[in-house]
C-alpha cells in the first residue's frame, strides 16, 4: 500500500517527496541525542570522535541520504538543499562547541588576550608578537566587543567556527553559482567543501575572517565577469591543436588587459564593487600575512581564464599587501628577514616541514594524520577527475584549484604553508570533485572522458548515482569528523583547566611568571604584558622540560590533562610523565597550590 | 623627498618613499579602472601614458620595498 497525502490543489504527493527534509529533521534529532549523551571527559585519544556514540553518525547518515535524495530531485528545491547543507556543517563544525565545556586551541585565547590589551589601551603592541604586525582582524574584534558590551573575547570563541563556516556558505553559493558547473554539482560541491574541510582554522582568529574575505572577492568576481566567447577565424583542427591555441591565448595581450571577460553589470555598479573589493583588500593586507597574496594568485588565475576584466584588482591587492608588509609590519622583519624569504623556492624543505615532519607521534595520532593525508588525496584526485569530465566555457576553476600552490615556492608558513594552501584551494577543488560525479554536458571546452550515457537504464543510474553520492560525501564527511576533533585530546580543554589558569592569573603580581610543559592551555587571554607565559617548547624530553622550568623559577606551574595527552599523543612522552614531573617540582620548592580533577596548580614556596 | 633621498641610497627605503609611491600606484590604478568602466572615451595617447605610469610606478614601488629590506632588514 502506497501513503499518499494530497496537496493543496488536491494532487496526491507522494509521502516520499518530503522524505529529504524528514531524514534531516530526524539526523538533527539524533545530533541533539548524541550532544546530550557526550560525555567529554570520557574523552581518549582519538579525540572528539572517542565520545560521539552511535546517534551522531546515524544522524549524519540522515543528513548525507536526505542531500543526496533532494539533489537528485526534479525540480531542484534550493530551500531544502540550504537547509540539508546547514545541518551538515553544524554535525562538522558544531558537535566541538556543542560538547566540549570551552573553546579549543591556546591559540584563540591567545587571540583574546590581544584583543584584551587593545581594548584597554587603544592600539596594537608593537614587537609584541608577529601576529600583531598585521593587526587589522583584532582591532576589529576589538570594536565589536566594545559594541556587544563584553568585557572581552572570550565569549565569541567557543561558537566561533560554526558561526564562521556558516559565514562562508553566502560566497560559496555564489561561487557555486557562477563558477560554470551544473546547479547540482554546484550543491554537492559545497557539500563536499564541508565535507572534507578538516584543516581547523576556522578557531576565532583573523585567518578565519580573512579566509571569508577572500571567498567574497571571489564570488563577487565570478559573479560579475563572464568568458566572452572567443571568435577565432579559422579554429584548429583536432583536440589538442584546438586545446594549444587556446591555451596560447592566456598571453596575449587582449587577455592581460581584461578584454576578453565581459559582463552585464552596469558602471555605477561594477565601479561600486571594485571600490568594495579594494577596501576589502585593504583590510586584508592589514590583517593576515598569507590571505592576501592568495587573493592576487586567485585573482591572476580568475584573468587569465577570462573570469576577471578589470586588472587593476590584482595589481591593487599586491601593492596593498606588500606595502603593509613594508611599512606596517615593519616591526616583524626588522632585523629578520630571512623568516619571510629564507625559504623561497625550497619546495623540498617546505613540504618537508609542512607533511613529513608531521607524520610522528603515537600510533592514534599517526592514523590520524594519515587519515587527513589521504582525505585530501582523495578530493583532489577526485577533482583530477572532474578536470578530465567536465565540459566548460573557462578553465577558472581549475586555475583557482591550482593557484595558491604558488605560495608553497614562496613560504613555507612556519611549517603550515601546505595547510592553508590546500585550504584556499579546497572550494574549487570541492567544485571539481563534485563534476567528476555531476559533469557539466556543454561548454566551448570539451571534457578529456568520454561521456557516459546511460539510455534506458536511466532508473538503476540515477539510483547509483544517488549512491555514490551517499558514499562520497558520507566517507569524506565520517573521514572529517575523525580527523578535524583528532587532536581534542589535547587542543579542547575542561572547566577545571580554565579554572586552573583562572587561579593561576588571581594569585600572580605583575611581573611574575606562568610555566607550562608546553603550549596546550586555555591561556594568555589577559595581561599580556604584566604577566609572562613560558613554556619551554621543544626540549627533547620531559625531564629536560623539568630541569628547564626549574631555571626559568616561574611563580606558578600549570600542570593539566591536556598537556599531559599532548606529551603522550605527540611527542611520545610516557605515561604518567607530568605525576614525575609534578613531584620533581615538589621536591625542588614548589607547593601544589590548588588542584582539580584535569589540572594541578603548583605555586612556588616563599 | 628632497636631496637626502638622492644623496643616501638607503633613503630610498624611507616610509615617506614608499607611501607616496604606493599612493601613486593605487590612484593611477583606481583612475584607470574608473576610465574603462565608465567607458570613458581617452585618446590612444592618453590611455598609452596613462598604462606606462601604472607599469613604471608599480616597478618603481617594487624597487623602493626592496631598497627598504636590503636596508633595514
Amino acid at each position: 500500500m502506497t501513503i499518499v497525502r494530497r496537496d493543496l490543489n488536491g494532487e496526491p504527493q507522494p509521502i516520499r517527496n518530503f522524505l529529504g527534509l524528514f531524514l534531516g529533521f530526524a539526523g538533527l534529532v539524533l545530533w541533539l541525542v548524541a550532544v546530550h549523551n557526550a560525555d567529554y571527559l570520557k574523552m581518549g585519544a582519538y579525540g572528539l570522535v572517542s565520545v560521539l556514540g552511535w546517534p551522531y553518525f546515524v544522524g549524519l547518515a540522515f543528513v548525507v541520504m536526505g542531500f543526496a535524495i533532494e539533489l537528485l530531485r526534479t525540480p531542484l528545491r534550493s530551500g531544502r538543499l540550504f537547509a540539508l547543507v546547514v545541518l551538515l556543517a553544524i554535525f562538522l563544525y558544531g558537535t566541538a562547541s556543542a560538547i566540549e565545556p570551552v573553546a579549543q586551541l591556546t591559540d584563540s585565547w591567545v587571540h583574546a588576550g590581544f584583543i584584551q590589551y587593545i581594548i584597554q589601551n587603544g592600539h596594537p603592541l608593537n614587537g609584541y608578537d608577529a601576529r600583531f604586525s598585521w593587526p587589522g582582524g583584532f582591532s576589529l574584534s576589538a570594536i565589536l566587543v566594545a559594541f556587544t558590551g563584553q568585557a572581552n573575547a572570550i565569549a565569541f570563541l567557543r561558537w566561533f567556527p560554526i558561526f564562521i563556516e556558516l559565514s562562508y556558505l553566502a560566497p560559496l553559493l555564489v561561487i557555486a553559482r557562477f563558477s560554470g558547473v551544473s546547479r547540482r554539482a554546484g550543491w554537492l560541491g559545497i557539500a563536499l567543501y564541508y565535507a572534507t574541510n578538516w584543516i581547523f582554522q576556522d578557531y576565532f582568529s583573523p585567518q578565519a575572517l580573512n579566509y571569508l574575505f577572500y571567498l567574497v572577492v571571489i564570488a563577487a568576481v565570478l559573479a560579475c565577469w563572464q568568458p566572452r566567447r572567443l571568435d577565432r577565424a579559422a579554429p584548429e583542427r583536432g583536440y589538442w591543436k584546438e586545446r594549444v591555441a587556446q591555451s596560447r591565448a592566456l598571453m596575449t595581450h587582449s587577455r592581460l588587459v581584461g578584454n576578453d571577460a565581459t559582463t552585464t553589470w552596469g558602471s555605477v555598479e561594477t565601479i561600486s564593487v571594485l571600490g568594495l573589493l579594494g577596501l576589502i583588500g585593504l583590510a586584508s593586507a592589514m590583517s593576515h600575512q598569507l590571505t592576501p597574496y592568495a587573493m592576487v594568485l586567485a585573482l591572476a588565475a580568475c584573468l587569465l581564464t577570462r573570469r576577471l576584466g578589470r586588472p587593476e584588482l590584482v595589481l591593487l591587492i599586491a601593492a596593498l599587501a606588500l606595502g603593509w608588509l613594508s611599512l606596517g609590519a615593519s616591526n616583524y622583519w626588522v632585523g629578520h628577514l630571512n623568516v619571510i624569504f629564507g625559504s623561497v623556492g625550497q619546495v623540498s624543505s617546505t613540504l618537508t616541514s609542512n607533511v613529513t615532519s608531521r607524520v610522528s607521534g603515537a600510533p592514534t595520532h599517526l592514523l590520524v594524520v594519515e587519515i587527513r593525508i589521504l582525505l585530501t588525496g582523495a578530493l583532489f584526485f577526485l577533482a583530477g577527475v572532474g578536470f578530465l569530465r567536465r565540459y566548460t566555457d573557462s578553465r577558472a576553476l581549475e586555475a583557482l584549484a591550482g593557484a595558491p600552490f604558488l605560495l608553497v615556492a614562496a613560504q613555507s608558513y612556519g611549517g603550515e604553508g601546505l595547510l592553508r594552501v590546500v585550504l584556499f584551494a579546497l572550494p574549487f577543488a570541492s567544485l571539481l570533485a563534485a563534476s567528476a560525479i555531476l559533469p557539466s554536458q556543454s561548454g566551448t571546452i570539451r571534457g578529456l572522458l568520454p561521456k557516459v550515457s546511460i539510455g534506458r537504464f536511466a532508473g538503476i543510474g540515477r539510483m547509483t548515482l544517488r549512491l555514490i553520492i551517499i558514499g562520497v560525501v558520507l566517507a569524506f564527511a565520517l573521514a572529517t569528523t575523525i580527523v578535524r576533533g583528532g587532536n581534542d585530546a589535547y587542543a579542547s580543554f575542561s572547566r577545571g583547566e580554565l579554572a586552573a589558569v583562572n587561579y593561576a592569573y588571581a594569585h600572580v603580581h605583575s611581573g611574575d611568571t606562568i610555566g607550562l610543559v608546553n603550549y596546550y592551555l586555555p591561556i594568555g587571554q589577559r595581561d599580556i604584558t604584566t604577566v609572562a607565559v613560558y613554556d619551554p617548547g621543544s626540549a627533547g624530553s620531559y625531564q629536560n622540560i623539568g630541569q628547564l622550568l626549574l631555571q626559568a623559577k616561574p611563580t606558578i606551574i600549570i600542570l593539566s590533562q591536556s598537556e599531559e595527552a599532548y606529551g603522550e599523543e605527540v611527542v611520545g612522552f610516557p605515561v604518567g610523565w607530568e605525576a614525575t614531573l609534578e613531584t620533581t617540582f615538589v621536591n625542588h620548592g614548589y607547593r601544589i597550590a590548588a588542584h582539580w580533577n584535569t589540572a594541578t596548580v603548583l605555586k612556588v614556596s616563599v | 623627498m628632497n636631496g637626502i633621498v638622492f644623496a643616501n641610497a638607503g633613503a630610498l627605503g624611507a616610509p615617506q618613499v614608499i607611501f607616496v609611491s604606493l599612493a601613486a600606484v593605487v590612484t593611477l590604478l583606481c583612475l584607470r579602472a574608473l576610465t574603462r568602466v565608465m567607458r570613458l572615451a581617452l585618446s590612444r595617447s592618453v590611455s598609452q601614458v596613462l598604462d606606462g605610469s601604472i607599469v613604471v610606478l608599480f616597478l618603481l614601488f617594487i624597487v623602493l620595498i626592496i631598497v627598504r629590506f636590503t636596508t633595514i632588514g
